[in-house]
C-alpha cells in the first residue's frame, strides 16, 4: 500500500510542473535544461517503483523493533563515544537506570557487586582509616602543643567553666576556619535540596535553618534592596555563612573560623555546576529533593577545615621554656614542701618538748607563713622555750611567746634547791608536798632549811632524811679495828690515827643522833690472838675493851648521845692471818632510841 | 519525602502560632516574628501513602500587609488562613490577605481556619457568612487552640490539594 503523503506531493508537483514551462520560453536553454533533469530526477524518485519499494522496505525495517535494533546496537556504542563528554544530558540520563541497574544485580546476585568493588574496598577503608588517624593526630599534637603553655593553662579554664574537653577547646582556637555544614537551597520557596555535615558537628534541623535563612535572606533583600542576588552572607563573632546564589537555588556554607578568598570561588563553580546539571529538575522542582541527592559529593568537597601549622616540640623556642619554667616552678614548689613539712616537724618536736616540760602549761600555739606563735603560763624556773627551740634548730627570732608567770607545783624541787642551796652530798626529792633531804649536810643548814622549807611554794613540810649516812657511818666504823701489843692491854704505837678517825665518826654518828632524838651505843670488842689460856684471854680482850672504851670516853665528852659498853671475847673469834691481826678491839654500832 | 512551602496568613493576634504550637516541631522562638517577621516551622503530615514535610512559614500577623510579607509567599505551595471567631474585622483582613495573596503568587490551595471556637459564644461571625466562604468554594475548619480542634484536618487538606 502507497504511502498517502506521497500521492500529495506527486500530485502538488505536476501542478506546480505546469506554471514552470512559460519560464523556459524567456530563459535561458541551459537553464531550461538543468530545470528539467532536475524535474525527471524527482519524478524519478517519485513515481519509480524500484524507488518506491526501497522506500516502503526502509519504513517497515524502521518501524519494526526487531529489525531496527540490531542495525542501531551497531551504531550505539559509536555514537556514545563521539558524543561530548563535557555535555551531561547523557550521564543524567543514563544515572536512574545504572543506578537501578546496580540494585538489582545486587538484589539478585551480591557476589557480583562483592567481587566487582572488592579491589577498591581496602585502599578505600585505608585510606578512610589513614584519613582518621590524622585527624586523631592533629587533635593529639595540638592538645600536647598547648598542654603547658599559659595559653593552655587559660584554655584549660575555659574548658572546666564551658563543660567541653580540653582537645575541642584547643581545637576551637587552633582553628583557621571550617566549612561545617553546606546546604543547597532552593531559590524561591527557601527548602532545603541537599545537606551535608561535616564529622562530629550538630546541626539543627535543615529544612527549618534553609527556611530562616531564605527568610532572612529576603528580609534584606526587602529591607535594603539588596537585588535578587541576595545577600553572601553573614557573620557572627564565631561563624561566617557565606552564600553564593544562582538562578534557581543557592548555597550556603557555614564556617567556623575566617573562611579562605578561594571558598567563593569553589562554591561558584559548583552553584553553576548544579545549575548545569540538575538545571531543570531546580525548574520542576515540586517538593521532592532526591533527584539532587546525586550532587552530594560536590556538597560534600567543600567541608574542609585548617588548623594553625602545628609546631614541632623539639624546635619550638615556646613550649621548651614553658617546660624548664614548669620544671623549675615544680623544683620550687618541691623545695618549699620540703622545708615546710621539715619545719612542721621540728615545731611538733619543739612543742611535745615544751607542753612535756615543767613549769610550762601552753594555752595556744600556732605556725604560720613566717612565725611562730606560743602562749600559756611558765613558771621561772621553768626551761625557757626561746633558747629550747635552738635544740630543735628552728629559728628563735621566729618566735612570738607570751608567758604568764605562775608557781608550777612540780617545780617546787629545782625552787628549793635554789632556795636552799644545798650542799654537795645533799640530794633533794619532793614527794607531795615533802621536801625530803638525804646525803651529808652540817647541823646548821639542816635546821636553816626547816625553817625555810615550808615558805617555799609547793613544799609544806622538810624532811632530813639520814638513813643512808647513819648506814655508811656504821660500815665505816665497824671496819676499824685498834690493835694491841702482845699480852697487853695497851695499843700498839701508830694506833692513834685509827682512834682518831673513830672518833671524827663517831661524832658525826652523834650529831645525826641528836637530830633524829636517837641514841648511839658503840659496843667495843676486844680480842685475843690464840695463844694463852682461854682464862687469861677472856681477862685480856676485856681489859682490851675497856681500855677502849677508858680512852675514847676521855677523848669524846662532847658526845651527847652515844655511850659505849665492852664486851672481851676469846679465840673462839680468831680471824686468819697473823697473831697480831687478831690483838685488837672492834666496834659494833647500835641505833636506838 | 516531599517538602512542601506552606504560609501561614492573618491578622494580629488571630491566634496563628498558638493554633499550630503543640502539632509543629520549632527551634525557633517567637522573638523572630517581631524582628524578621517570620517563624519558621516543620510539620509533618501523611496522605494516603506519602509522607509530606511542610515547612510552615508563620508570618507575623500585621494589619497592614507589607511589602515584606509578599517576598515570604515566593515559593509557597498553600497557604492557611487563620481568622479569629471573636473579631469580625479579622475576616475583612483575611479576605483582602486573600485577594492580595493571589496577586502576589497566583492561585494557590488554601484553607481557613476560623479559631477561637471554644469561645463561640463569643463570635462576631455568624454561621451564614461562614456558609457564603463554603460556598465559594473555600474549605473552612474550625479550629481552637485551647483544644486543638481542626489543625490536624487543616493540615492534611492542604497537604492533599497540594498533592
Amino acid at each position: 500500500m502507497q504511502d498517502p503523503s506521497v500521492h500529495r506531493v506527486a500530485e502538488r508537483l505536476e501542478q506546480d510542473a505546469a506554471p514552470i514551462q512559460p519560464h523556459f520560453v524567456n530563459g535561458t536553454e541551459t537553464e531550461s535544461e538543468s530545470a528539467s533533469a532536475q524535474l525527471r530526477e524527482l519524478q524519478k524518485l517519485l513515481f519509480d517503483t524500484e524507488q518506491k519499494q526501497q522506500l516502503e522496505q526502509l519504513r517497515t525495517e524502521w518501524n519494526d523493533p526487531e529489525q531496527i535494533t540490531p542495525r542501531v546496537s551497531q551504531v550505539l556504542p559509536d555514537a556514545i563515544s563521539l558524543h561530548s563528554p563535557e555535555d551531561h544530558q547523557l550521564t543524567e540520563a543514563m544515572t536512574p537506570y545504572v543506578v537501578e541497574s546496580i540494585k538489582l544485580s545486587a538484589r539478585r546476585n551480591p557476589e557480583h557487586i562483592s567481587d566487582a568493588i572488592f579491589p577498591i574496598l581496602g585502599p578505600a577503608i585505608r585510606k578512610a582509616i589513614a584519613q582518621a588517624f590524622s585527624n586523631l593526630t592533629v587533635t593529639i599534637n595540638q592538645t600536647l602543643q598547648h598542654s603547658f603553655s599559659a595559653r593552655g593553662f587559660k584554655w584549660r579554664m575555659e574548658a572546666l567553666a564551658s563543660g567541653k574537653s580540653f582537645a575541642e577547646v584547643v581545637l576551637y582556637h587552633s582553628l583557621v576556619f571550617r566549612v561545617e555544614q553546606v546546604l543547597l537551597i532552593h531559590r524561591p520557596s527557601g527548602i532545603v535540596l541537599l545537606h551535608a555535615v561535616a564529622d562530629a558537628v550538630k546541626a539543627q534541623d535543615p529544612e527549618l535553618v534553609s527556611g530562616m535563612l531564605t527568610a532572612i535572606q529576603d528580609f534584606i533583600q526587602d529591607s535594603f534592596g539588596t537585588g535578587d542576588s541576595g545577600t553572601s552572607g553573614f557573620v557572627s563573632d564565631e561563624l561566617t555563612i557565606q552564600t553564593e546564589p544562582g538562578p534557581r537555588a543557592f548555597l550556603a556554607c557555614v564556617i567556623r573560623g575566617v573562611p579562605p578568598l578561594e571558598l567563593k570561588e569553589e562554591m561558584q563553580e559548583t552553584i553553576e555546576r548544579i545549575h548545569q546539571e540538575r538545571g531543570e529538575k531546580l525548574k520542576a522542582f515540586n517538593g521532592d529533593s532526591a533527584p539532587f541527592e546525586v550532587c552530594r559529593p560536590l556538597l560534600e568537597e567543600h567541608l574542609q577545615s585548617r588548623y594553625q601549622p602545628f609546631a614541632d616540640p623539639a624546635q619550638s623556642k615556646a613550649p621548651k621554656a614553658a617546660i624548664v619554667g614548669v620544671g623549675l616552678l615544680l623544683l620550687a614548689l618541691s623545695i618549699w614542701v620540703f622545708f615546710s613539712l621539715r619545719d612542721r616537724l621540728r615545731w611538733n618536736a619543739f612543742l611535745d618538748r615544751v607542753q612535756a616540760a615543767p613549769g610550762l602549761v601552753v594555752t595556744a600555739e600556732n605556725r604560720g607563713w613566717r612565725r611562730y606563735s606560743l602562749s600559756g603560763l611558765r613558771d621561772p624556773l621553768a626551761l625557757d622555750p626561746t633558747e629550747l627551740i635552738r635544740e630543735f634548730k628552728l629559728d628563735p627570732t621566729k618566735l612570738d611567746a607570751h608567758w604568764k608567770a605562775y608557781q608550777a607545783p612540780e617545780l617546787a624541787e629545782a625552787r628549793a634547791k635554789k632556795l636552799l642551796n644545798p650542799p654537795t652530798g645533799v640530794a633533794l626529792t619532793v614527794r607531795d608536798g615533802i621536801l625530803s633531804a638525804t646525803g651529808s649536810a652540817s647541823q646548821q643548814w639542816i635546821l636553816e632549811s626547816k625553817k625555810l622549807a615550808p615558805f617555799i611554794p609547793g613544799i609544806s613540810q622538810f624532811q632530813w632524811n639520814d638513813a643512808d649516812e647513819v648506814t655508811q657511818l656504821q660500815q665505816e666504823i665497824e671496819s676499824l679495828s685498834v690493835h694491841y701489843v702482845v699480852n697487853e692491854s695497851n695499843p700498839m704505837p701508830g694506833q692513834d690515827e685509827v682512834i682518831e678517825l673513830l672518833l671524827k665518826r663517831l661524832a658525826r654518828l652523834d650529831e645525826l643522833a641528836q637530830q633524829s632524838n636517837g641514841i648511839v651505843t658503840v659496843r667495843i670488842i676486844g680480842h685475843t690472838d690464840s695463844s694463852g689460856t682461854k682464862e687469861n684471854n677472856q681477862a685480856l680482850s676485856q681489859g682490851r675493851a675497856t681500855h677502849s672504851k677508858a680512852q675514847l670516853e676521855a677523848r669524846a665528852r662532847l658526845l651527847k648521845k652515844t655511850r659505849f659498853v665492852t664486851e672481851g671475847v676469846t679465840d673462839q673469834q680468831v680471824v686468819g692471818g697473823s697473831s697480831e691481826a687478831n690483838r685488837r678491839v672492834t666496834f659494833k654500832i647500835e641505833m636506838g632510841s | 519525602m516531599l517538602q512542601k512551602k506552606i504560609c501561614m496568613l492573618g491578622s494580629f493576634a488571630v491566634g496563628k502560632t498558638s493554633l499550630v504550637a503543640r502539632f509543629v516541631r520549632s527551634i525557633y522562638s517567637e522573638k523572630y516574628h517581631t524582628t524578621v517577621g517570620v517563624k519558621i516551622d516543620k510539620k509533618q503530615v501523611q496522605v494516603e501513602d506519602k509522607l509530606v514535610n511542610l515547612i510552615l512559614w508563620d508570618l507575623y500577623g500585621e494589619d497592614e500587609f507589607q511589602k515584606v510579607h509578599m517576598s515570604y509567599l515566593r515559593g509557597a505551595s498553600g497557604y492557611l488562613l487563620v481568622i479569629d471567631g471573636t473579631r469580625r474585622e479579622t475576616l475583612d483582613k483575611a479576605l483582602v490577605l486573600q485577594q492580595r495573596t493571589e496577586e502576589a503568587v497566583g492561585k494557590l490551595p488554601f484553607v481557613v481556619v476560623m479559631n477561637k471556637v471554644d469561645l463561640k459564644d463569643s463570635w462576631e461571625i455568624d454561621d451564614r457568612t461562614i456558609e457564603e466562604l463554603v460556598s465559594k468554594g473555600w474549605p473552612v475548619f474550625h479550629g481552637s487552640a485551647k483544644t486543638g480542634l481542626g489543625v490536624e484536618e487543616a493540615f492534611a487538606t492542604l497537604a492533599k490539594h497540594m498533592l
